[in-house]
């Protein structure tokens, strides 16, 4: 082996970011892979949920935690997409499916036929065609078919965890694989004469050599150097609730007066997030977090990023790098990019300056582009309230006022180099806020309408058709818990 | 119901292969029943076309058309094309193959070229180039589709054409017309702009006739009369990074076998094309006016030469860059009238069909909407900016000492993203492709090797993996593309089989 190798990687955290970027380097690097401690010591992980995006299954994959019984036996529940109510105005409800809606005619695509079906539909109930947001609605849940020619093969679906049965989870598997967990904490990282970090100083007095670390502890606070999002949000209360009786295969979204209510179903119990200004609350809103159970988990909210993730050998992922958008639901899956980019470029002792620039450019654009997308469902809403008025006057990405103009014009939506979310969902978010288009593609003007909405009805009957013919998630979990085959 | 909005009638003005794409894709858009579709062209102006070089994409834009590919190059004279060799680029007697397709296939998720650094360095790894099996089939002057029992997990054939642009937009037009798309015989004389919006309201021709019109499609080429000279768009000029600004062009006699590759040939001042065609070889000389007269370039290229000159040479004069925007108000540049890359990555045909499909998944009504021409703006720059990357790279990194144009180009400042690239490539052969770029990986690894660039490393994760299992792996891979290639029929022969092209009529 090349006696420039890195050979020794610290994580930093106790977190399932840090179980999660030990067991995926260490998995994925192979025989290559360096001796991988992880100092849990100095982190002191929160508990709480996590609602991921589908993507969390490529990542899974890539962890060796492919099957979906051990999820389920960590009381997770399955995810189709995203609920929201009273969004964009009191009243009113809308769905962010998971996996295909409808189907495309060659370049027509599926809202684009809706569209050209009746304009007039509110938002095209575009939701109505998608298998994900069907089942959701029933309580439904399989994963998605291997056969092509089921409509089931269509259906994407993301996780909701439990933080802290997560991390044991993770940790198992981490260590089984050969991951040293230290129950020590770092209190100082000495850096030799190159600016490089050679020595963590422990807080038993002991110490660790390092080429390479890796940090994922939440920061104290905000620190000063981060980019910010501009919000009217800037205070999270969490804690959880009673449950939802049985547990819902999809995250929801409340707006209230003062915020967004956001609801995570776990098996034990549901996950309540209030995201909320800390001057529009009422001081019971914010000591109770909206009504949860026991007591709430109050914290200033910032959502942002480190300028540079990687300097010299220090790599900062998941909360000591960035945090997301909570509506984005995507901090799980940016970590998953940051580790594939992170082997892509993986350095060697000594070096690695060109590789970080490129990383900290790539991982730049990925995280402004999910949260990006999050910023559709503060913008473009139309409640009179002071602090949802304030959030629709935040300034928004340039890129969402583009691909706000090019979608309201004639229901594109523009490909871009990062976007985080395909065309689909981006299609699916903006209708689920009751952004319309003003007119269809002019393609859609060659096929007739009477073919498109005799279709568009058999589409409808098949989604009907397979959504209830679908187990319950109860009896789904039941079944995986009990160690019958999916 | 249609909506009221829908544009009643597009004017394209240029019958080039560019007008002819334009109006053979966008004839789709009568099936509404209210649009109507004309092109205006004069016969008095000369079409530049001398044997044209494309890339694999207008596979995917003629399949759009429905056109059926034998029939197809039978009406063109074309030939198949798989790679593009590039002579004396690196240094005087050098030579290399970007070649389509892959190379190589990649191990445990470390790209092939990875582990062909570590293995060629230790001498355990035949060329680069011969584990693709374009490149491996062009060498021996070889093509022919490989039956699905003979396919490999190794790298696949991917091909595209050259052909006589001048026959392809003849056999579009027929296809154009077929389909309802109207042809006026006239030369654009003056162009009239809308009072208040100052949109392109008719264009006037020379016999005093006015075509009106709701969208404009300007395939006027380098004169660019409506985007550029009506609308007054500026040109973002990039002769600082591509100073060439002429070519000089002329058909000879087929000489020798068919080959089914380009070739680029650096000389002092430039490069030379030669594109074989079935009744032909098309040569073109692209020079710098700075470093070589036109007298002197015309002579070179006649020089050099394979076979008989047929007419005389022609000079072109062209400007690299491109309009700021290629779509302004109800106006369309596609083709040349929107901007110039040299041919040195035949790219001129994919970047006309790339504006024309880009146009039609944002194909506006009378309101114009501006988001929908800023997309097509902004995709558009981005085509053009990273093509414009990949020849600079050429350019750039030429071994060629002691010539002026070279020795300029070796030293001058290239654009950032360029610059980014190379570094993080000199280092360990890493290369990260933006997701909507023309040119995808191996493209980049073959030219940035191929001019020499070569790593200094290699990734940490190929040591991974046992050496005897790569090796073993890379001999039959090696192997494997070797004999695919060997079964393949000659190019020559392929063609007189299977698409041999009817009689040249007697006015060619």
């Amino acid at each position: 082996m090349d006696d420039r190798a890195v050979t020794r990687l610290a994580v930093l955290g106790a977190g399932p970011e840090a179980w999660i970027s030990a067991l995926y380097l260490k998995r994925r690097l192979g025989p290559v892979a360096p001796e991988i401690t992880l100092l849990t010591g100095n982190d002191k992980p929160q508990p709480g949920a996590l609602s991921t995006l589908p993507a969390i299954r490529d990542l899974h994959a890539r962890l060796g935690l492919d099957d979906l019984q051990r999820v389920a036996q960590t009381g997770g529940t399955f995810k189709l997409g995203e609920a929201f109510r009273d969004a964009p105005s009191v009243g009113d409800a809308g769905f962010l499916p998971y996996g295909e809606i409808g189907a495309a005619i060659g370049p027509v695509r599926f809202h684009q036929q809706l569209h050209r079906i009746d304009p007039a539909a509110p938002a095209f109930r575009l939701a109505d065609y998608a298998l994900a947001a069907r089942a959701a609605a029933e309580g439904r849940f399989a994963p998605p078919s291997s056969d092509p020619r089921s409509l089931l093969s269509t259906l994407e679906f993301g996780l909701h965890l439990d933080a802290a049965a997560y991390a044991e989870l993770l940790r198992g598997a981490a260590v089984s694989e050969g991951v040293t967990a230290l129950d020590d904490a770092a209190v100082h990282l000495a850096a030799g004469e190159n600016g490089q970090i050679e020595r963590i100083k422990l807080a038993s007095g002991a110490s660790l050599e390092a080429d390479l670390v890796i940090d994922t502890r939440l920061p104290d606070g905000k620190p000063a150097d981060w980019l910010t999002v501009p919000s009217a949000f800037d205070c999270l209360v969490e804690g959880p609730i009673a449950s939802e009786d049985p547990p819902a295969p999809r995250t929801l979204n409340r707006a209230v007066a003062e915020g967004w209510l956001r609801q995570i179903p776990l098996q034990s119990g549901t996950w309540q997030q209030m995201l909320t200004a800390a001057d529009a609350a009422t001081d019971q809103v914010l000591e109770t977090g909206f009504g949860v159970d026991g007591p709430a988990r109050r914290a200033a909210w910032t959502t942002g990023r480190c300028p540079a993730l990687w300097q010299d050998n220090l790599i900062r992922l998941g909360p000591a790098g960035w945090r997301a958008d909570p509506l984005a639901a995507a901090d799980l899956t940016l970590l998953g990019r940051a580790l594939d980019l992170l082997c892509a470029m993986f350095p060697h002792r000594d070096e690695g300056a060109v590789e970080a620039g490129e990383f900290n450019r790539l991982m730049a654009l990925e995280i402004d582009a999910a949260n990006a997308f999050a910023m559709i469902f503060h913008h473009c809403q139309a409640r009179t309230e002071t602090v949802w008025q304030a959030a629709r006057d935040v300034p928004i990405a340039e890129m969402l006022t583009e691909t706000l103009a090019l979608f309201r014009s004639r229901g594109r939506i523009g490909v871009r180099e990062f976007s985080h979310h395909d065309e689909t969902r981006w299609v699916a978010a903006l209708l689920a806020m009751g952004v319309t288009p003003e007119h269809h593609d002019p393609l859609a003007d060659s096929l007739g309408r009477r073919v498109l909405t005799e279709r568009a009805s058999r589409i409808l009957d098949t989604v009907a058709q397979t959504a209830s013919s679908l187990p319950t998630q109860a009896e789904f979990l039941s079944r995986l818990k009990s160690g019958a085959p999916a | 119901m249609i909506n009221p909005k829908t544009l009643r009638k597009v004017v394209i003005v240029g019958g080039g292969s560019a007008g002819w794409m334009a109006a053979a894709a966008l004839s789709r858009i009568r099936g509404n029943g209210v649009t109507e579709i004309v092109l205006v062209e004069s016969e008095e102006i000369g079409i530049v076309g001398v044997g044209e070089a494309t890339i694999p994409p207008i596979r995917h834009f003629n399949e759009l058309l429905g056109l059926d590919e034998r029939e197809f190059i039978r009406a063109t004279q074309g030939t198949f094309k798989t790679a593009i060799r590039f002579d004396g680029w690196t240094r005087p007697g050098h030579s290399y193959f970007h070649s389509f397709g892959a190379y190589g296939a990649d191990m445990n998720g470390v790209k092939f070229h990875q582990y062909w650094l570590k293995f060629h360095a230790m001498g355990k790894a035949a060329p680069f180039g011969e584990y693709n099996l374009c490149e491996v089939a062009a060498m021996q002057n070889r093509f022919g589709p490989v039956p699905r029992e003979r396919q490999i997990p190794v790298s696949s054939l991917y091909w595209a054409y050259h052909f006589d642009a001048t026959l392809y937009a003849r056999h579009l037009r027929a296809h154009a017309e077929a389909r309802g798309v109207s042809r006026i015989e006239g030369k654009v004389v003056d162009v009239g702009l809308r009072d208040g919006d100052g949109f392109i309201e008719a264009v006037t021709l020379a016999d005093g006739r006015r075509i009106e019109g709701d969208l404009f499609i300007d395939c006027s080429g380098f004169r660019s009369l409506m985007l550029g000279d009506a609308l007054g768009t500026g040109f973002e000029d990039w002769t600082d990074m591509l100073p060439c600004d002429r070519a000089v062009a002329v058909p000879s006699e087929r000489t020798g076998e068919l080959m089914p590759y380009t070739r680029s040939i650096a000389h002092e001042a430039g490069w030379q094309w030669r594109i074989p065609l079935q009744h032909r070889t098309g040569n073109g000389l692209v020079f710098s006016s700075q470093h070589l007269s036109e007298d002197a370039a015309t002579q070179r290229l006649l020089d050099n030469l394979d076979g008989k000159p047929l007419g005389e040479p022609r000079v072109i004069r062209f400007r690299t860059g491109r309009r700021h925007q290629a779509w302004v108000k109800n106006c369309v540049a596609i083709g040349l009238a929107a901007g110039f890359l040299e041919p040195l990555e035949s790219t001129a045909i994919h970047i006309a069909q790339a504006g024309i499909s880009r146009l039609m998944g944002l194909f506006p009504d009378l309101d114009f909407h501006p988001a929908g021409i800023a997309e097509y703006n902004r995709q558009s720059a981005h085509l053009f900016d990273s093509i414009r990357d990949f020849i600079v790279l050429h350019y750039h990194a030429n071994g060629r000492t002691g010539e002026a144009l070279w020795d300029q180009c070796r030293t001058m400042p290239i654009p950032d993203s360029l610059q980014r690239r190379i570094e993080l490539f000199r280092l360990k052969g890493r290369l990260f492709r933006y997701e909507d770029e023309l040119f995808a990986e191996p493209s980049w690894h073959a030219v940035l090797m191929g001019q020499g660039i070569m790593p200094q490393g290699y990734d940490p994760l190929v040591d991974a993996a046992p050496e005897a299992e790569i090796e073993h792996a890379l001999a039959q891979m090696h192997a494997m593309v070797k004999a695919t290639a060997e079964a393949m029929p000659r190019h020559g022969d392929f063609i007189q089989q299977t698409c041999p092209a009817r009689p040249e009529p007697a006015s060619m």
